[in-house]
């Protein structure tokens, strides 16, 4: 069916250009097959994870440039540039190592008030480190590929963090590089609870890198600018107790039920390029995760808002 | 020994992977709905160039690639990648005669509706966000010329048929 034939090409209604047709709609009715199964059900972990392999490659290979520049400025600084850094680095590390100790020691107190009111203890954490590779996918989509997959025990749910706050969390591990959502991706919600009084809400993302939105607060709220949000295990999903940003602008209009409030990721979120995966303990990792899979991947458990249901 | 038609596949896959690279390069955010469909363009031209060994099934998984390298729903990129294929395969014998700027008109309506295509299924999806990347279309369009020649010259040094 596929030698050249004359023939067959001159004129336009035999038989190679039935065949044309046909496989175009054999194809199309493959497409919608795959994004129904894949989109509604999540059935194809498997074919995720081999194509996600079969692309390894080229997203190394696309990163390559950005990790060779990286190299260099490592390799090349000068000397004095480098005893200077190191200097600042050893300052800033004894300066966490003593609030460290005032944090242990709070812990501690922590833990033993907890068990005096009888209340189930948080669970230990463990993080990774990991990388983002600088590869650019949909733009529409705050999406990262991180250098780690399911081999390192990355899985799906995970919540990622850097420095300064949360940053996302894992929709999908192939076996050598995961996918992760950022929490201001306009289809990604997070339970936060408002650190000074502990008010709880969802901050939605919305598209732009120094935006997250909160809807779900009436107007009579206790808000203000200024005020840090953590995240709050209410989903299950994130760790408590992370920043995830700051009110920038609370806006109570008249007549409406929901104030407008908007807050800046504390994350650096298109700045980061090391990251911290944090880890539950191995026991209840598992657990967590059966639990939730029945949830869309990219949308978090926290999503029950009015309003939020997706189509 | 393989069949004539078939010699030029690993030439024509390794010219796709290449566009694939291109398109996940990392960029600013204002050149992000200005950057061409690389994929697209290159499964173009092999479609209206060697529509008889580059086929359908392959333009189909050239999508499937795109969609797993950027992380979305199977299948979104492969239905729009399809549909742009059988258009350039059926109608290759009257767009090949073309001079090359009048096969980058005829290619920006194709490029045009690959676009909104991706737009449309990702709105069918539920996914909130995305807007039509017609600017994607016209620089496609732009590049066609370009994009054209490299891989014309790549035809004939492989000599793919």
């Amino acid at each position: 069916m596929y030698g050249y034939k004359q023939t067959d090409t001159r004129n336009p209604f035999t038989g190679r250009h039935r065949m044309l047709v046909l496989r175009l709609a054999l194809l199309v009715l493959l497409s919608c097959a795959l994004m129904i199964l894949d989109h509604r059900h999540q059935q194809l972990d498997r074919l995720h994870d081999a194509l996600s392999v079969l692309v390894t490659p080229v997203r190394w290979a696309v990163d390559a440039p950005t990790r060779v520049v990286l190299w260099s400025r490592e390799s090349l600084s000068a000397r004095h540039h480098l005893i200077e850094r190191n200097r600042e680095l050893r300052t800033q590390n004894l300066r966490i190592h003593g609030e460290l100790q005032r944090l242990d020691a709070l812990q501690a107190e922590n833990e033993r008030l907890r068990e005096l009111l009888q209340s189930a203890r948080q669970v230990d954490q463990q993080v990774m480190i990991s990388e983002i590779l600088a590869v650019d996918m949909n733009p529409y989509r705050h999406q990262v590929i991180l250098n780690r997959g399911s081999l390192d025990d990355v899985y799906a749910g995970q919540a990622l963090i850097d420095a300064h706050g949360v940053l996302g969390q894992v929709t999908h591990a192939g076996p050598l590089q995961s996918t992760a959502l950022l929490i201001t991706d306009p289809n990604h919600s997070i339970p936060v609870e408002v650190n000074r009084n502990g008010l709880r809400t969802i901050a939605q993302g919305t598209g732009s890198t120094i935006r997250l939105d909160l809807p779900y607060l009436p107007s009579s709220a206790d808000v203000r600018p200024g005020d840090l949000l953590v995240s709050s295990a209410l989903a299950g999903r994130f760790p408590r107790g992370y920043p995830v940003g700051i009110v920038t602008e609370v806006e109570i209009i008249p007549g409406e039920r929901f104030a407008r409030i908007s807050a800046r990721p504390a994350a650096r979120i298109d700045r980061s390029r090391e990251v911290l995966m944090v880890t539950r303990r191995p026991e209840t990792t598992h657990h967590d995760v059966d639990d939730t899979d029945m949830a869309p991947a990219d949308s978090p458990p926290g999503e029950t808002a009015p309003g939020e249901v997706q189509p | 020994m393989m069949p004539v038609h078939r010699r030029g596949l690993p030439v024509i896959w390794i010219s796709l992977v290449i566009a694939l690279a291109l398109t996940l390069i990392p960029l600013p955010e204002w050149a992000r709905t200005l950057w061409p469909a690389w994929v697209t363009l290159a499964v173009v031209y092999w479609s209206l160039a060697t529509p008889h060994s580059f086929g359908l099934i392959q333009a189909w998984l050239a999508g499937l690639l795109l969609d797993a390298s950027t992380a979305g729903v199977l299948g979104q990129h492969a239905l729009a990648m399809v549909l742009i294929a059988w258009t350039a395969q059926r109608f290759h014998l009257q767009i090949r005669p073309f001079p090359v700027w009048q096969q980058a008109l005829v290619l920006l309506p194709l490029l045009a509706i690959y676009e909104f295509m991706l737009y449309w299924l990702s709105g069918l999806m539920g996914l909130a966000g995305p807007v039509w990347a017609w600017p994607a279309a016209l620089t496609g369009a732009a590049m066609w010329p370009l994009s054209f020649t490299m891989l014309r010259l790549v035809r004939q040094r492989f000599r793919v048929a």
